[in-house]
């Protein structure tokens, strides 16, 4: 997962190199997104039979999918929203605030967020 | 009917509360939009909430259901078709228990008002994982609280449950700064807590004005319809209209600077 050449996650300082692994800008993208309204949680990417998994919380980062792209990063995100819901709105609403949030923590710009909504869940009541 | 005081949310009422809101939504939402610092500062939670309560409004504005569960039913397909950002999703599901609540009603009680209101509170509540307090989620909780305790006195009526529920709003907005240090930093009151403060009070005035209207007619010239006339916004309530542009390469700046010199709280998206 690391990247060997300094790239938009790494930086020079002068008393020596910050890297950022992606993993850890997958976690806060993934904290980010489970406290978005209507997200019921991060799902594994690819279905298991045909079923989207539900992660549970400490692996959310596993919903998520980092890659270093020219100008910034690339987030792919899965999700299952809960029912009721505008989708379309949700998953912009991730959008923006997956984006707000990774920027504010790494100061590296953000190019896009894909989200892919891999399930819905009904509510309890 | 005419002579009486209303004693229940009947759709007709409900409907007219709704439009009320709207109006004043529509007037203040300049206002909420500065206040937008959570979750994302981009100063859009007036204008996504008016976007969501006009879509909610745009489909019982036809119809004339005497059932407040119809309505409400409209209401909660409305606005969650039209939500448009965070606080208009939160918002669809405020609208979405309230009917929920009122399910099979064609009228309702001061304290079935009032249990509608913490229902509606609930089912946005139930859409989040982690809520955040000191959000427009903390405001409907404490506006439904305060409806059940004013329900429960004996001479409650349908404006004394809308009145508490606006007051205990407002009480929860002027709050939010001490539960979101964001706010805090910022030092405003949560967008989305105040905009649901403002659609309650618009509801209230609504019934405040029937209220006072009904008693015009009982007891001519009573001193309240007078109250209610002062706190209307410069230029009094007016109008809401809207209206489609359909075209190839408009431009939408311009569309929006002629627009404005028409009214007073313009609103174009495109």
């Amino acid at each position: 997962m690391a990247s060997k050449t300094p790239t938009a996650l790494g930086r020079a300082q002068r008393w020596g190199r910050i890297e950022v692994f992606p993993s850890a800008v997958a976690a806060i993208a993934g904290h980010a997104a489970t406290s978005c309204y209507g997200v019921s949680g991060m799902a594994a990417r690819g279905l298991r039979d045909g079923v989207a998994e539900l992660l549970r919380r400490e692996s959310v980062d596993r919903g998520v999918e980092v890659v270093e792209v020219e100008g910034g990063l690339s987030i792919d995100i899965y999700v299952i929203v809960r029912y009721g819901m505008r989708i379309s709105e949700v998953a912009h609403n991730l959008q923006e605030t997956v984006k707000f949030e990774v920027e504010r923590a790494v100061n590296v710009p953000v190019v896009e967020v894909n989200v892919n909504v891999q399930g819905v869940k009904e509510e309890r009541r | 009917m005419a002579s009486r005081k209303p004693v229940g949310v009947d759709g007709p009422l409900f409907k007219q509360a709704l439009l009320g809101s709207l109006n004043w939504l529509s007037a203040n939402h300049e206002e909420v939009n500065r206040l937008n610092v959570f979750p994302v500062p981009d100063g859009d939670t007036g204008t996504n909430m008016l976007l969501t309560l006009q879509s909610a409004v745009e489909d019982i504005k036809g119809s004339n259901a005497a059932e407040v569960s119809k309505i409400a039913k409209l209401a909660s397909h409305g606005s969650l078709m039209g939500a448009r950002g965070n606080s208009g999703v939160i918002l669809s599901q405020i609208f979405r228990g309230f009917a929920r609540a009122v399910e099979g009603k064609s009228s309702l009680t001061p304290r079935e008002l009032a249990v509608a209101f913490e229902e509606a509170a609930n089912a946005a509540y139930r859409a989040v994982n982690k809520p955040t307090e000191g959000t427009i989620l903390t405001v409907a909780r404490e506006a439904g609280r305060s409806a059940a305790a004013a329900a429960g006195d004996d001479d409650a009526t349908v404006a004394s449950v809308i009145a508490a529920a606006a007051a205990g709003a407002r009480a929860a907005v002027l709050k939010t700064p001490s539960q979101l240090q964001i706010l805090r930093d910022a030092g405003v009151v949560d967008a989305g807590g105040f905009g649901l403060q403002i659609i309650l009070e618009g509801m209230l005035k609504t019934i405040e004005q029937a209220e006072s209207a009904v008693l015009a007619t009982a007891v001519p010239a009573k001193p309240k319809a007078a109250q209610v006339a002062v706190d209307l916004p410069e230029g009094g309530w007016g109008y809401c209209s809207e209206f489609r542009i359909e075209g190839k390469d408009l431009d939408l700046e311009r569309i929006r600077t002629e627009i404005e010199s028409l009214g007073n709280s313009v609103l174009v998206v495109g």
